[in-house]
């Protein structure tokens, strides 16, 4: 009973964020930019006159109070229609779908290498503990940390498709050319993964269960991998997601850097021409798919976690 | 107690290290105008891309202007603001973490429930958001590092409250008198301070990359402002021939950016004692974002 109470009650605090999103989202159409009418205009190639502002003015409604100014707004971005792009004059929504797939591919592939990466080097480095290789991970991991993925990136394209030639300066989000740019952007994460991960193992190589393990004759490095390691695990899962979401908001340096068109880039580009619609409509729809992970991540804590009904 | 923390840093020779560089670093920044020989955003195109030489050491950029020159000024936009921010966010988390921690209920919720959002919220999302209604640059920019980077600190400082509230000396505070005001300023407060100390340290690290990797994309300083970031971003066109342009700048953030984090991981080997270690380990493992 507890549990539902709880599960409703974390859905339910999604609406306030919902209502702060798409407000921040709506007044950053009124504000920025000066006057909307005349911007509208301007995108439309009509020449600005007091006749025609006012006659866009009407047209867009924005004659009305604020709130229901709002309103109607709302209504649309409800079924993400967040009106045409200035620019490209095709529908936001679309803009934003042809371009969501190149991202979603770049953060699966580094949440993918980051976890390859990071699993067997924690589990390694927990289980020799002080050796050189515990040492050398450990060194390696906090200047991993320490690097910001725009420079590495810039690095790696200098070095693979400049001096070697063996990567193409221009990836134009082919899958075959995912390597790089996925590799840049995991790197940081997968130093963080690594720290935490070992240090779980550490504190989980200290729990009875390894002991009990270990007297029934399991070897060490068993003993860790088949009940350490899943103990282990499941703090990093709220670790990754988050990282994951983040990274579906578009990673606008590394998109930037390697030609990658995702939505990050194309956000970023439309801010600087000061295109609104496709800003609004970014900031919803990016907002939403992460409140949705998020949400997702507490509700599977919520169902794993045995201690939420017994608190 | 301070002695002793002193000499244990001290005696931490990559703590000192990353000290000594933050110090000189400092130094530069402050007297950039008296080291470098070159006006930073001075243009001389008809001595532009120049190799190196003895008068421009690493040569200049696709404007003429004298690239160490503007690594030297750039010490100012992202050290000196990078340690300013910090210290902003300082004031905002921690009295906040004090209130939640001190006196719950509604306060603590309100805070903890604010710092839920401002922990999760992705900040390329807000910059965007920021940038889009105030326009581009750095001090609008630096809005959004506050924004969401108070929230880490709050929770540390709302947690060590909690546990120091149930400890005897501030029980026995309480039960001689003392006033609240005495209970917080003198007994609670001075008590919270190291996880924060070293954990800010560290974020001025993330703080210098984030400026660098906002100004990169053309969200915080603008040209022709000598930021690390901006720079790069002009030599990302002669990437194939003057690679000199992006490698600098980019080394620039990263000895600054690892000098802080040794400096760090001394503070925390020095101020925590090794059971509160892992503590502090995980809450900064949050990422970088």
């Amino acid at each position: 009973m507890k549990r539902t109470k709880l599960v409703l009650n974390r859905i339910l605090q999604i609406i306030p964020i919902l209502l702060i999103v798409t407000i921040l989202a709506f007044v950053l159409s009124n504000v920025s930019a000066g006057d909307v009418a005349s911007v509208t205009l301007q995108s439309r190639g009509v020449q600005v006159t007091e006749e025609n502002l006012e006659a866009v003015r009407e047209e867009l409604g924005l004659n009305a109070p604020m709130p229901v100014q709002y309103w109607n707004w709302l209504k649309k971005a409800v079924c993400f229609d967040f009106g045409n792009s200035f620019q490209t004059n095709r529908p936001v929504s679309e803009e934003i779908l042809s371009r969501f797939p190149a991202t979603l591919k770049l953060a699966l592939a580094a949440t993918l290498i980051s976890l390859l990466m990071a699993i067997p080097l924690a589990v390694f480095s927990a289980r020799y503990k002080d050796s050189l290789f515990d040492h050398a991970v450990r060194a390696i991991s906090s200047i991993a940390a320490t690097m910001p993925d725009f420079w590495l990136g810039l690095m790696l394209l200098y070095l693979f498709a400049v001096e070697w030639k063996i990567a193409p300066v221009i990836s134009g989000s082919r899958t075959e050319n995912i390597l790089f740019p996925a590799f840049t952007l995991s790197v940081a994460n997968t130093a963080a993964y690594t720290r935490v991960l070992r240090s779980n193992l550490l504190d989980a190589a200290r729990g009875d269960y390894i002991i009990a393990a270990r007297a029934r004759g399991l070897g060490k490095s068993m003993a860790l991998m088949k009940h350490g390691l899943k103990n282990a695990l499941l703090p990093l899962i709220t670790l990754v997601g988050i990282n994951f979401g983040k990274m579906l908001s578009g990673q606008v340096a590394v998109e930037t850097i390697f030609s990658w068109n995702g939505i990050g880039q194309f956000a970023v580009n439309c801010m600087k021409q000061k295109d609104l619609p496709v800003i609004q409509g970014y900031i919803v729809v990016v907002s939403i798919t992460y409140i949705l992970i998020n949400l997702i991540l507490d509700l599977i804590y919520m169902f794993i976690d045995p201690r939420i009904d017994s608190e | 107690m301070i002695k002793n923390t002193g000499r244990k840093l001290l005696r931490n020779k990559s703590a000192m290290f990353g000290l000594m560089i933050i110090l000189i670093l400092l130094l530069m920044g402050l007297f950039a105008g008296r080291i470098a020989s070159h006006d930073p955003t001075l243009v001389d195109i008809t001595n532009k891309l120049a190799p190196s030489s003895k008068e421009y050491p690493l040569g200049t950029d696709q404007m003429g202007r004298c690239i160490l020159c503007r690594l030297i000024y750039g010490i100012e936009i992202s050290m000196f603001t990078a340690i300013k921010v910090t210290f902003i966010i300082l004031l905002v988390g921690v009295p906040l973490g004090m209130i939640a921690g001190y006196c719950g209920g509604i306060a603590d919720n309100l805070v903890m429930r604010l710092a839920d959002i401002a922990s999760t919220f992705p900040s390329t999302l807000l910059a965007l958001a920021v940038v889009g209604i105030f326009g581009p640059s750095l001090d609008h920019l630096v809005l959004v590092f506050i924004f969401l980077w108070w929230a880490p600190f709050a929770r540390m400082v709302r947690s060590s409250v909690i546990k120091l509230k149930e400890t005897e000396f501030v029980m026995a505070a309480e039960a001689a008198g003392c006033s609240r005001r005495d209970i917080i300023m003198k007994h609670i407060f001075p008590n919270t301070l190291s996880p924060v100390i070293v954990y800010a340290t560290l974020r001025i690290a993330a703080v210098i990359t984030h400026i660098a990797g906002f100004s990169f994309i053309g969200l915080g300083s603008q040209p022709p402002a000598p930021d690390w970031g901006v720079m790069l971003n002009d030599g990302r066109q002669y990437i194939d021939t003057h690679p000199g342009m992006l490698f600098w700048p980019g080394l620039a953030i990263v000895i600054v950016v690892f000098a802080f984090n040794l400096f760090g991981e001394g503070l925390n080997d020095a101020l925590i004692p090794a059971e509160e270690e892992m503590a502090v380990v995980k809450e900064t493992g949050d990422s970088n974002e």
